[in-house]
């Protein structure tokens, strides 16, 4: 511990933290450096101006269990209100950085100097490899210390502009790359990002929130409206809904901006309004109205910003009265192919389009330093019903994780009495009502289930041959005639069944026809069929041909068991004679059927295959409006 | 697809355990009951009956 008195003022100095090598003289503001046993001035810093970060110099806290002191505090300037970042000394000397964004903390570790890395390569969105990790630049920018307080680890200079990328890897890392003045290789910060109730810190030692009582009952510099903002803490641009001024809040108090053109109609879910979704409930803070030209058409569409106190941001997006509820995503979580594909989780995101987004119209209150006018390069990748979406601009990208909803999910969740506007055409997250996915599970299940049946059936078939006989008629025999009828022995089918009759003649240019009467000898039923064999053969021109067949066959239906008699009667022409009257037939009782089982497959293919056609014609359409 | 399925197997299994032919050209009847019966009190004749033709 080092004591002295400032050099500059002299009021009493106290160095605390062993990894500190300046303080802040608390009366003066000077920036004073031990040097061995003595201090010194190094000219005098800004003093920290009220912001409404929840914490302060001195709080003590564990992460890991180890125990920690914020023992610094520095304010930067990147051009968009004051940035606050603390030096965290912990109780082993390890040291580390806090930050704030977007109501997260990022607790960053040193981790050295990374040779050849060069800011110039590092853009918004591009993936880089850093030390056998890999990470996506989500913001890369500079800015300056212009205040400070407490312990720091060097020499704080506000006329610096400090040059830094930031960017994420998977499961939430986040690194810094901290490239000073651009005249030396980036120092590394390494960390995570945490929730405020991570930091071990008690709830009751954080600030309270000063900037929010003064940010609550605010009123439009413009118009003096009164604004009700719902996310003072978080706010940094509010747009008011009276005089669509444009208003800045990143300073703790609202300036004017802009005068914005104020939108056609009012916002769907109105401004205020609460609405459970996702299991959170969430408050409609901001509204906007973007819009993309492609082939010099104008396609809007709407977005309306949600706050959670504890899950912070969230978006519905409206476009052709279709609804996606898109997550802020880290770019390190997905694998990017531009213009191609997208990974993340495990599920793979086709490119479908890549538009230049321009923000036309805004209402209420946003967490970033919006602009009417501003544009952003959005890209979409969808995997039905979810999408990733990639917003990119010259200096930072941002990534959001979609779920297409119904229309009925958000009416119900902002309990909305007035309709929604219908659905127009196909959204490129819109799930396939047609998916045949379920159609040929159900149809692969039952088709299994078939061919088992089927198996069954024919084990359990009596496939019995109960006659097979052979007719030959006398030469006297008349066409149709008792002299041209036969009647076969008794014989028994066993197993109630069909019965298949097959008739074979030696016919030739010729034909005959064979009546079968199959008579059950115990009631007298009569089943009959008849079947005609005709085959003619030739020559002519073309060469040889045939017609008609020496064989055919008939199926009598479910045919009961008993003893039978079958009578057959002949018919033929008279010059049949010459090529001897004689056929045979054959009776089997009780056949599988093959075809019953193919027409029940095609039955069963019948529904998978609609529902693909379908299935494919939405897919068309929606890919229709791709413009990759 | 569910439910059709099922009723798709159902019919199939119908038609295989009964036997039931849809599309035969089959005639049914009955013979006459004066008909005279051969040895072994088989049924015999020669007129009559034509299977409906």
């Amino acid at each position: 511990m080092t004591q002295g008195q400032c050099p500059s003022c002299g009021a009493p100095v106290e160095f605390t933290a062993g990894s500190a090598q300046v303080l802040v003289c608390s009366y003066c503001q000077t920036v004073v450096a031990k040097k061995g046993l003595n201090l010194e001035a190094h000219g005098r810093i800004g003093a920290i101006v009220d912001t409404d970060s929840p914490l302060r110099l001195g709080l003590e806290g564990r992460h890991d269990r180890a125990p920690y002191r914020l023992v610094g505090h520095l304010q930067k300037d990147h051009g968009a209100g004051p940035w606050d970042e603390w030096y965290v000394e912990f109780e082993n000397g390890r040291t580390a950085w806090l930050s704030e964004a977007e109501g997260f903390f990022y607790l960053l570790f040193e981790s050295g100097v990374e040779e050849g890395v060069e800011l110039e390569t590092l853009h918004p969105g591009e993936r880089f490899s850093l030390r056998n990790r890999s990470f996506v630049v989500e913001e890369r920018g500079h800015g300056r210390v212009v205040a400070a307080e407490g312990q720091l680890p060097s020499d704080v200079d506000p006329s610096e502009d400090s040059y830094y990328v930031d960017a994420t890897g998977p499961k939430g890392t986040l690194v810094t790359l901290d490239f000073g003045t651009r005249s030396r290789d980036p120092e590394i910060f390494v960390g995570q990002r945490l929730k405020l109730e991570q930091l071990g810190i008690p709830m009751d030692q954080v600030r309270p929130k000063a900037r929010k009582v003064a940010l609550d009952q605010a009123r439009c510099p413009q118009c003096n409206g009164a604004l009700a903002l719902r996310a003072p803490d978080s706010t940094r641009r509010v747009a008011c809904p009276y005089c669509g001024a444009l208003l800045d809040a990143s300073k703790g108090r609202l300036a004017f901006l802009q005068l914005l053109e104020k939108p056609d109609h009012p916002p769907l879910i109105p401004l205020g309004a609460k609405g459970r979704l996702d299991g959170v409930e969430w408050i409609c803070i901001g509204y906007m109205i973007r819009s993309c030209a492609v082939e010099g058409v104008r396609y809007p569409w709407e977005e309306y910003l949600l706050f959670n106190r504890a899950r912070g941001f969230t978006w519905l997006m409206l476009s052709n009265g279709h609804w996606v509820y898109l997550k802020p995503l880290d770019a390190g979580e997905v694998s990017l192919a531009p213009g191609s594909s997208a990974y993340h989780e495990g599920r793979r995101y086709k490119s479908f389009q890549n538009v230049t987004a321009v923000t036309e119209t805004v209402l209420g209150e946003f967490y970033w330093e919006v602009r009417a006018g501003e544009t952003a390069q959005a890209s979409e990748y969808v995997a039905p019903p979810y999408s990733v979406n990639v917003d990119a601009t010259e200096s930072e990208v941002s990534y959001t994780l979609g779920e297409y909803l119904a229309p009925s999910v958000i009416q119900e969740a902002f309990q909305l009495k007035e309709p929604l506007p219908s659905i127009h055409g196909i959204a490129p997250s819109q799930p396939n009502p047609h998916s045949s996915a379920s159609t040929w599970k159900w149809s692969s299940l039952w088709g299994g289930a078939l061919v088992l049946l089927y198996l069954v059936v024919n084990l359990l078939a009596a496939n019995e041959t109960v006659l097979e006989t052979t007719v030959r008629l006398d030469a006297e025999a008349v066409s149709g005639q008792p002299s041209a009828m036969r009647f076969s022995e008794p014989f028994t089918i066993h197993k109630r069944g069909n019965v298949r009759a097959e008739v074979f003649a030696e016919v030739s240019n010729n034909w005959l026809g064979v009546q079968g009467d199959l008579v059950n000898q115990e009631t007298g039923e009569v089943r009959s069929f008849y079947q005609e064999l005709s085959y003619y053969s030739g020559k002519d021109s073309d060469g040889s041909w045939t017609e008609g067949s020496r064989e055919a066959e008939e199926y009598l239906s479910a045919v009961a068991p008993g003893t039978y008699v079958l009578r057959t009667t002949a018919a033929f022409p008279s010059e049949l004679a010459q090529q001897g009257r004689a056929y045979k037939v054959k009776l089997t009782s009780d056949v599988p059927r093959g075809t019953w089982f193919c027409f029940a497959v095609v039955l069963l293919l019948l529904g998978p295959v609609l529902s693909y056609l379908r299935s494919s014609s939405f897919e068309s359409a929606r890919w229709a409006e791709s413009n990759n | 697809m569910k439910y059709f399925g099922g009723l798709v197997l159902l019919l199939y299994g119908a038609m295989a355990f009964s036997g039931w032919e849809p599309f035969t050209n089959e005639e049914r009847g009955k013979v006459s009951g004066d008909v005279r019966r051969g040895p072994g009190g088989v049924l015999l004749w020669t007129g009559g009956f034509q299977g409906g033709k």
